[in-house]
């Protein structure tokens, strides 16, 4: 028995989610294009392929991370995160592009190799306003390849959840980098308030819909506190839990949702394989436990659980 | 009463509830990107009008002057008094390289010494500001052919001591080849430009934002490229003694440290400190 990868499973959601996100990508090329010719016809073509695709990668990476927290808070803006890798990815590629002829332009041609230029043609690391900020760029263009790389299923079952799940939340230390780059360079440089506005707006969106998903995530946490003497732990009465519905209730730091349908319970972990759950650890520490994971049912109609899980604990009523 | 629709990626569509929102999220992507092209481009500063004439070959005469920097010098005209007016092209390498490596090896492949003969030159134009610079485009091959003729004369002027404000810049770039040639965001460049061997300009502005160039050297009229670069980019104040090759001023540096740097909001907010006896153009 064998697993195939295949590159990407193409259905029509995701074909339409590809359709869409290089429309408004060619939207944003376009328009820019056009607004420089109008409004600044003396720029040059390097410059606005340099600025274009920076301001959009930019741009794309505030959506990519407003996406998550969108999810948290209305379930419906799921299709845009089933596929946001292909947001991911498409958005790498456009730094990659502005990285490039960044470096080509600014570093090449030279007396010493374009990246070894990056780090060494502005050496004022110990000033906060003359810092290298191109440095800032480079390493969150680094995080970002590695994401872009390991975007795929294959990476997460091969680098395991933990490794995996810690690598991509570096967006957030990519972001900040990012953040730098464009405070100490071209909004330094500039000067110009709309584009410190914008920035402004973007942090404060994207810090703003995480902390509401925190707060929302927070208000909702059923965390049950009483524990029986056989270590079980009661949740709610059977009755609460509406057919083929689930509760979701935390125990032990452990995220748990029990189900019903057909009559029966199921309790599973609550949190998807790449958002590094706690299976492991659970399971490491299923051998102490005579019957981890099982739920009771007592006399009063009390559904009970005992973390740590297994891997999907049948639930007897 | 709960939704019963439950989102399932791998199915070909997705449940009709979900619509609704996932159609606001583009269209707000839609609105955020045009507005934000608008606002990004209408906030950038103005760009240089320079120019760099990329892919067109123009061919030039003169005599070719090592000092202050390899430049050719052509007769324009005369002025009212009979005396040549005389403009001196500024030459440049290929790529972020000055141009004595290339006459080097012409010198040697022709056996002879190019300062002072008439050379016929092939390169592309870069031009801003009344100055005008010839990058040679095809290195060796861009040197057509040399004159054994008696050379122009030179006009040289002491202007005496000065303090100036300014940016150290690579001149190739601040006249053409790149938008911004200048600043943080092209100090990169500037400084591998400069220390490709391409001479360092010094763009000083007045108390009434006029700007003139000089050449940077030291005080015996070496190149200091190596020391300039650490300031390279940022607004700095310079003293030194001034000379004038023809058209071209030249700021002789007795040190390069003592350059005082001026602080990032320079530019936008302090006059130039002119102590000289320089002229500024009316």
């Amino acid at each position: 028995m064998s697993v195939n990868y295949a590159p990407i499973l193409w259905n029509r959601q995701k074909k339409r989610y590809d359709r869409i996100m290089l429309g408004l990508i060619a939207l944003y090329l376009i328009l820019f294009a056009a607004f420089q010719l109008l409004f600044r016809p003396e720029i040059s073509p390097e410059t606005i392929i340099i600025r274009a695709t920076a301001t959009l990668a930019f741009l794309m990476l505030h959506l990519i991370l407003m996406i998550g927290p969108l999810c948290r808070l209305d379930h419906r803006f799921l299709p845009l995160l089933y596929n946001r890798r292909h947001l991911g990815v498409t958005m790498f590629l456009i730094a990659l592009i502005h990285a490039t002829f960044s470096i080509i332009q600014f570093h090449a041609l030279g007396d010493v190799n374009p990246l070894v230029s990056v780090f060494t043609s502005n050496i004022n690391y110990q000033s906060v306003s003359q810092f290298p900020f191109q440095v800032f760029g480079f390493f969150a263009l680094l995080i970002l390849f590695l994401m872009a790389a390991t975007s795929h299923d294959f990476w997460l079952d091969n680098l395991g959840p933990r490794i995996w799940k810690s690598l991509h939340m570096m967006v957030y230390f990519a972001y900040a980098l990012l953040v730098m780059h464009v405070l100490l360079g071209v909004l330094q440089q500039e000067g110009y308030p709309a584009g410190a506005a914008l920035l402004g707006v973007g942090m404060a969106a994207v810090t703003g819909l995480h902390l509401a998903a925190a707060i929302k995530g927070k208000r909702m946490e059923d965390r049950p506190a009483g524990t029986a003497a056989d270590g079980f732990v009661p949740v709610c009465r059977v009755d609460e839990i509406l057919e083929n519905r689930a509760k979701v209730v935390i125990i032990r730091q452990e995220n748990i949702a029990i189900f019903k349908y057909d009559g029966k319970l199921s309790a599973v972990n609550n949190v998807c394989k790449h958002q590094n759950y706690r299976w492991v650890k659970a399971r490491s520490s299923t051998a102490a436990s005579p019957a981890p994971g099982t739920a009771t049912n007592t006399g009063r109609k009390t559904v009970s659980l005992r973390p740590p899980l297994q891997k999907r604990s049948l639930l007897t009523m | 009463m709960p939704n019963n629709d439950f989102y399932i990626g791998y199915l070909e569509k997705m449940p009709p509830s979900f619509r609704g929102p996932v159609r606001v999220f583009v269209l707000a992507a839609a609105l955020l990107l045009a507005l934000a092209s608008f606002i990004i481009v209408k906030g950038q500063q103005a760009f240089s009008t320079s120019t760099f004439e990329l892919g067109q070959l123009t061919t030039v005469e003169g005599t070719l002057r090592m000092e202050p920097a390899p430049m050719i010098q052509l007769e324009t005209g005369k002025d009212s008094k009979g005396h040549p007016i005389l403009q001196s092209i500024l030459l440049i390498g290929f790529g972020k390289h000055g141009a004595e490596a290339t006459l080097e090896k012409v010198e040697a492949q022709r056996k002879l010494k190019l300062d002072g003969k008439k050379l016929k030159l092939e390169g592309t134009l870069i031009y801003h500001d009344g100055k005008t610079l010839l990058e040679l485009t095809q290195k060796e091959k861009s040197i057509l052919d040399v004159f054994d003729v008696a050379p122009l004369n030179r006009q040289l002027t002491e202007l005496g001591q000065t303090t100036l404000r300014g940016e150290i810049a690579d001149p190739k770039c601040y006249f053409g080849v790149m938008k911004p040639g200048e600043g943080k965001v092209h100090r990169s460049c500037a400084a591998r430009c400069i220390a490709g061997g391409i001479p360092p300009i010094f763009k000083a502005v007045s108390n009434d934002g006029q700007v003139q160039y000089f050449i940077i050297e030291g005080e015996d009229g070496e190149p200091i490229n190596q020391q300039l670069l650490p300031i390279v980019g940022e607004p700095v104040q310079l003293t030194g003694s001034v000379v004038q090759y023809d058209d071209w001023l030249v700021l002789r540096l007795k040190d390069a440290s003592s350059a005082q740097r001026l602080g990032a909001r320079f530019m936008l907010e302090a006059p130039m400190c002119n102590s000289g006896p320089l002229s500024w153009p009316d």
